[in-house]
């Protein structure tokens, strides 16, 4: 059977508008190609291999229509972070605002749409590939709105940038396909801050693709940051391509999110080029957070170091399925993968899937996943000490947590981060779990 | 020396204990007065260890029969965290890491919430950090120790060590060393043992539980017991541990065979 006999309204208006939009030679064909592929495809259902941990249906994709453009719009005035210095760009549902003035030097901005022939092709590359999603194909075929962020080669951009990824309100469950495309030139060094926001109840689905293109000897660090409400959904199709010499990092933290799900994937495709991948999942409730991520090793001497934790605590489900798959001929490849989680409810389900794909000798990968409580030991320990059993359980769940947090840069994010976590431990034991010691870092 | 109080501070009687039904305690009598140091040894499986665990209120064991009385309330039927903030603290023969967790995040926690059990006031955080560096240096510890998460990547010794600082931090009234000297040379053991000296007042008490008459040569007891299956078959005055020193424990468990 194949979905095409199903009619999904928003498919439909995607269809419809890219009959109506004035033809474009540069991305007109793509589009409808894409818009063809993800017809065949169809949406994702728990028949398909990647999807059949992740409860698909609570995404009601095929109920939701496409939200309207509004164009400009300014900020939502979503609570800014303490003591952050950045340079702030915001998309509310995914549109781009005005430009700030002060872009740091090196820096380009244009809006997703009407970019020239090989920057445009260069967007909607992910498109063609051959194991290009039916999510990628839709946001390809009907993406309106996003932004295309170019750092040139050399630049040294500091501050961080900090795209304020919000959502309006809504009653009516929609959604929205945003696209961010990321070029770092040779040699250059940025961090990105993707902060999803969500204003009252938003109902909204992103269906978000973000590319990168990490050049020669470039440094890019991808902080993604999701602290929506129960209303939200976000599903992201990530693709890197890291070249030679280069340092890629992508750390993703989901701290309040309704439904998750996320597809990262990372070539490492130039000699000497390092990614580090990390995920932190806080969740309870009836929250979804899905992380499947591919690494995928082509040529030698290449590095990955991926670490992803989860604390699930009420109905909450997660999923995190890995994949490293190092190619024929990628001799001195170094691997490394880890996932580790914490599951403090009989309700609470986590399903781990640490893959390895290796097609030559002359290499090192290790994985590992735990998947658990509290350990006993170290409960007692705490107690034995004088912390009463509810305090040592808070304790010792946040400083799981915390590990990922502490070398977090900038170091502003630390506190927004853990306010988070500790919002998820019992209120009168979090207290006793981390005391205040303001004045530790320069006493001792 | 014994304390100047006519009441013993802890109080064992007829203490029984099991593990998944194997009995490990059959029977132990034991008076510990404020003030006094003393020293428990025993062969390896004699249930040394075990005693140690259950005062503290390890819930691995199950108490088949006795008693134990601290300062005239029940021990026995106190959370490991009442105990501890009644003062009884134990020193673990194996501390375990706790990744994630500040060592001096850790021990203000404790403190904390001790005092909060026993109504009183937290300590300021600044007298706090300076006590913490006063008594790390009392036992050699490298300052960047306390900034590490709790006993990680400690080596066996550090470990040792810091449980001594939590206890001099902590000032409990009755100290349970469970093989504090175990993995330590000659040097570590000097300091461990100069910091659980510190703590020796008339109102403070320890239980040094070790295989080795060494560690006594420095942590001088006032009554050393010997434990064999489960029960005090000897008990005796600091000699008694040089005694075992020189002839080992096999005579002990003729002699009490008889």
């Amino acid at each position: 059977m194949t979905n095409t006999d199903v009619v999904i309204p928003w498919m439909e208006s995607v269809a419809r508008r890219l009959e109506d939009r004035p033809p474009d030679p540069s991305t007109t064909a793509p589009r409808m190609a894409a818009l063809e592929r993800a017809r065949r495809a169809g949406l994702p259902t728990r028949r398909l291999e990647d999807w059949r941990l992740t409860p698909v249906s609570a995404l009601r994709l095929g109920e939701r229509t496409l939200r309207e453009r509004t164009g400009s719009i300014g900020a939502l005035g979503t609570e800014a972070i303490d003591g952050l210095d950045a340079v702030s760009l915001d998309l509310v549902d995914g549109e781009l605002g005005s430009v700030p003035t002060d872009l740091p030097t090196g820096v380009e901005i244009r809006p997703i749409l009407g970019l020239d022939a090989e920057r445009g092709e260069a967007a909607l590359a992910s498109a063609r590939l051959e194991d290009a999603t039916a999510m990628e194909c839709l946001n390809a075929a009907g993406h309106d709105r996003g932004v295309w962020l170019e750092v040139h080669a050399g630049a040294d951009v500091v501050p961080c940038l900090h795209l304020r990824l919000e959502s309006r309100p809504g009653t009516e469950p929609e959604i929205v396909l945003p696209r961010l495309h990321v070029r770092v030139g040779q040699g250059a060094r940025v961090r990105l801050l993707l902060d999803h926001r969500a204003e009252g109840s938003s109902h909204l689905l992103w269906n978000l693709c973000v590319g990168l293109e990490v050049g020669p000897n470039a440094q890019v660090e991808i902080l993604e940051l999701v602290r929506t409400e129960s209303t939200h959904a976000l599903v992201a199709s990530y693709r890197a391509r890291v070249e030679r010499d280069a340092r890629f990092c992508l750390r993703t933290l989901s701290l309040d999110a309704g439904f998750v799900r996320e597809d990262l994937r990372v070539r490492l495709v130039g000699e000497n080029a390092a990614c580090t991948v990390e995920g932190l999942t806080v969740a309870d409730a009836h929250q979804v957070v899905d992380h499947h991520v591919w690494i995928h090793h082509d040529v030698p001497r290449t590095r990955s170091v991926e670490t992803f934790r989860s604390v699930l605590d009420g109905h909450a489900r997660g999923v995190f399925a890995g994949r490293v798959r190092v190619a024929e001929g990628a001799r001195g490849t170094d691997a490394q993968q880890n996932n580790a989680n914490l599951v403090l409810s009989a309700q609470a389900q986590m399903d781990t899937l640490p893959q390895l794909e290796i097609y030559n000798d002359d290499i090192k990968a290790s994985h590992g996943a735990t998947l658990g409580q509290l350990d006993l030991d170290a409960l007692f320990y705490l107690r034995s000490r004088g912390i009463d059993e509810k305090s040592a359980r808070a304790m010792l769940t946040f400083a799981f947590a915390n590990e990922l947090v502490e070398h977090l840069e900038p170091e502003a994010l630390r506190a927004v981060v853990r306010r988070h976590i500790l919002a998820h431990l019992p209120q009168d034991a979090a207290v006793i779990a981390v005391p205040a010691l303001p004045s530790l870092e320069e006493s001792t | 020396m014994s304390g100047s109080s006519n009441e013993p501070m802890l109080e064992i009687e007829g203490l029984r204990a099991s593990v998944q039904d194997q009995p490990i305690l059959k029977g132990i009598d034991l008076e510990v007065y404020p003030g006094e140091v003393h020293a428990i040894m025993g062969p390896n499986g004699s249930g040394k260890s075990t005693l140690a665990q259950v005062l503290c209120g390890r819930d691995d064991y199950e108490v088949t029969a006795g008693r134990v009385c601290f300062e005239g309330e029940d021990l026995l039927a106190l959370a490991p965290e009442e105990r501890a903030a009644r003062g009884i603290f134990l020193g673990f023969q194996y501390p375990v890491e706790i990744p994630g967790v500040n060592n001096t995040y850790f021990l203000k926690a404790a403190l904390d919430s001790q005092r909060k059990m026993r109504g009183e006031e937290e300590m300021d955080a600044a007298d706090f950090l300076r006590r913490l560096r006063e008594k790390a240096a009392l036992l050699e510890m490298d300052p960047a120790m306390l900034q590490r998460p709790v006993n990680v990547g400690f080596s066996g010794g550090e470990k040792k060590r810091n449980e001594i600082l939590q206890m001099t931090m902590l000032e409990p009234r009755l100290s349970v060393l469970d093989e504090t000297d175990s993995g330590l040379d000659i040097d570590a053991l000097k300091v461990v043992a100069n910091g659980v000296n510190s703590l020796r007042s008339p109102e403070r008490s320890a239980i040094v539980v070790t295989h080795y008459q060494r560690l006594l040569d420095y942590i001088v007891p006032d009554r050393v017991h010997v434990l064999a299956q489960g029960r005090i078959v000897k008990s005796g005055g600091k000699e008694l541990a040089f005694e075992l020193e020189e002839r080992g424990y096999g005579w002990i468990s003729t002699e009490a065979a008889v």
